[in-house]
């Protein structure tokens, strides 16, 4: 871990928690859930899991959703994110894994897997079986911005990919 | 534009198990949102409004005629509960169309007058009145 990288990383967190912000600006789209949202910081996560490996990858999610609940979604949407997140995260990881996914086919997966993550925490902690009927919109809703989420982040990676290698040959 | 997508999706690099997925969850999600009208179940009374306001309840479960009058003599429309359905027997609007519909039984299902304004809507009973409160 060499301090290039270490900055380099920084800044990529300020951006997804950026990111994070301006979709708290926007409103919820489902009313009950707080926290729903359309996953653009994302393209952050899925960059550095392609740029660097899975425990980057994780550890910026994991921090990015404890700061963002912390300055300015809440503190319950960080249990929702987390359980969103970690659930999505493995999901990726094995879906990067078996190599049957490119870039966007593990994007939606990662999507569609936070979104259900999310809805299940938050049923079992509302207690009220009707939010499971939210899954079918979420879902289609999750396919598709997974997909741009996808695109943006195929495009990140190959601009990044050469200032990465420049300093990871130190 | 299209040539633009064309090259980004051929250096992506774009698998099969990519197209599988997106098409099965889409398809699964498109099935799901059915799903919240085959599981209404039949209703247990039907609730009457004019104008969006509150007028009655009735129960479903006993055969009668209900008149429902609006705050103008011009608005009268009767429905009729029976064997558990509620339909329209009549009304004084131009169109008829509700007195047309074939009657109700399900929850959430509806039957509504337009030009008087009335709705008559299927519920199963109390709880489904709030969906959830959180804080």
């Amino acid at each position: 871990m060499n301090t290039r990288k270490i900055t380099f990383i920084g800044l990529l967190i300020t951006v997804a928690l950026l990111t994070t912000y301006l979709e708290h600006l926007l409103p919820s789209p489902i009313p009950t859930i707080p926290g729903i949202k359309l996953g653009l910081a994302n393209v952050v996560i899925l960059a550095l899991f392609y740029l660097f490996d899975g425990k980057t990858a994780l550890s910026v999610n994991l921090l990015r959703i404890v700061l963002a609940g912390f300055l300015f979604a809440g503190f319950a949407s960080i249990i929702y994110a987390l359980a969103g997140g970690l659930l999505s995260f493995i999901a990726m990881y094995f879906a990067k894994k078996s190599t049957v996914f490119s870039i966007l086919g593990v994007s939606v997966i990662g999507a569609t897997l936070h979104n259900i993550g999310q809805i299940f925490v938050a049923t079992m902690i509302l207690q009220n079986k009707k939010l499971l009927y939210y899954l079918p919109i979420l879902t289609i809703s999750a396919v598709l911005t997974g997909l741009i989420v996808g695109f943006i982040a195929f495009y990140l990676v190959r601009h990044l990919d050469i200032l990465v290698k420049k300093f990871t040959n130190f | 534009m299209k040539s633009c997508t064309k090259n980004a999706l051929s250096l992506i690099n774009l698998k099969k198990g990519d197209i599988i997925i997106c098409i099965a969850l889409l398809l699964f999600s498109i099935l799901g949102l059915f799903l919240p009208a085959l599981h209404a179940g039949n209703g247990a009374m039907v609730v009457v409004s004019i104008n969006g306001i509150s007028y009655t309840e009735v129960s479903l479960s006993k055969d009668q005629t209900v008149e429902i009058k609006g705050n103008d003599d011009s608005i009268c429309n009767i429905i009729a509960i029976q064997d558990g359905q509620a339909r329209m027997l009549s009304a004084t609007c131009l169109n008829q169309v509700c007195v047309r519909q074939s009657s109700i039984s399900a929850t959430n299902e509806t039957i509504i007058c337009l030009p008087n304004k009335v709705i008559i809507e299927v519920t199963s009973s109390i709880d489904n009145q709030i969906d959830s409160v959180s804080e």
